[in-house]
């Protein structure tokens, strides 16, 4: 299997049942699927479930899947649209979690204090973004995050950019007066 | 040129077009007001790195793999493939069980029961083990002993307290 196929191909290919295309379409997005989820919800456990539950609604809509060069767009709709629904049932349940070791990222490997403080920090930001409305958070989190350009965003929102422009505006005021002297800023 | 700082984030965002975000850096390098509102916008949209995750764990591949092309290598005899041949599983197990109690349903006094045996069971043992033994006539003539002293203590108690 050509490891450069786009992933167009990879989606035409897995719909005829190759199963090497959808492993590698599968193992190209993964690690950036469940990160989107786990900024949307804030548990590894559940963005693994919910990562998993989309790559099987890829593997079955293959067959429909129309090839525009948009397969990103595509998968960040429906990856999206999961987080949303279980962040409605978690609402209706009142159950609101926060995992802080998630954010534990001690790749540099600083000493104790450094690295406690980093936690901390990491912790404060999350928690912030978890206090934004859904919607601006999702926006936040595909465009800086996942590294998305707004028109991205906006086909996987289904809004149109000046949309993405406001949502992800107004999520930067709101993170600027809920980390207001919490996180170091200078 | 008028104040930018509805622009400052797109800025930030890297979505404003070549040329007007050349005109936006122009206009910091003479507005205080909007130089002083970009650094404080830039250093929060770069904090934001720190709220990032990077999910470790395994591949999700053999997990989704189960559930999509690994599905067919399933024997369509053993489980069946579709919902509706699970749905159809779990009645039968549910309705197994059912007839397994009605017609085994074990022995109400069961507990009691099995309680008793282990009395009999212990004493059967230690009877055994003292009749081979040598001193089963010994054990016997000891068990006598103990009985009579306490019949003569009792009378003895008896007797004392009226």
């Amino acid at each position: 299997m050509n490891r450069n196929l786009d992933d167009d191909s990879l989606m035409a290919r897995t719909a005829q049942g190759e199963e090497a295309a959808f492993r590698l379409l599968v193992q190209r997005w993964e690690a950036q699927i469940k990160a989107f989820l786990t900024q949307m919800l804030g548990s590894v456990e559940e963005a693994e479930d919910l990562a998993q539950d989309t790559f099987v609604q890829v593997f079955r809509q293959a067959g429909r899947y129309r090839p525009e060069g948009k397969f990103q767009s595509w998968l960040f709709r429906m990856a999206g649209n999961r987080a949303r629904s279980r962040l409605r049932r978690r609402k209706i349940l009142g159950w609101v979690r926060f995992q802080p070791e998630l954010h534990d990222r001690s790749g540099g490997q600083p000493g104790p204090e450094e690295h406690l403080e980093e936690i901390q920090t990491s912790a404060r930001i999350q928690e912030a973004l978890h206090r934004l409305p859904e919607r601006q958070r999702q926006a936040l989190a595909l465009h800086r995050f996942q590294g998305l350009k707004y028109k991205e965003v906006a086909e996987v929102m289904e809004t149109t950019v000046p949309g993405v422009e406001s949502l992800i505006q107004r999520a930067m005021a709101g993170l600027k007066i809920e980390l207001a002297g919490k996180v170091e800023m200078s | 040129m008028k104040h930018v700082t509805g622009q400052i984030q797109n800025w930030l965002s890297g979505e404003l077009p070549r040329a007007e975000s050349r005109a936006l850096e122009d206009h910091l390098e003479s507005c205080a007001a909007c130089a002083a509102e970009a650094a404080e916008a830039r250093v929060l949209w770069e904090s934001l790195e720190a709220g990032a995750v990077s999910p470790d764990g395994p591949s999700l591949w053999p997990a989704i793999r189960s559930r999509t092309v690994g599905r067919a290598e399933r024997p369509a005899w053993f489980f069946g493939q579709g919902r509706l041949a699970q749905s159809s599983l779990a009645v039968a197990a549910v309705a197994a069980g059912l007839v397994l109690g009605v017609f085994f349903p074990g022995d109400q006094g069961q507990i009691g029961g099995e309680a008793e045996a282990l009395d009999t069971a212990d004493t059967s043992v230690e009877s055994l083990w003292l009749t081979g033994s040598s001193w089963a006539g010994g054990f016997t003539d000891l068990q006598s002993d103990w009985l009579t002293a306490g019949e003569t203590e009792t009378e003895t108690t008896g007797q004392e307290g009226s």
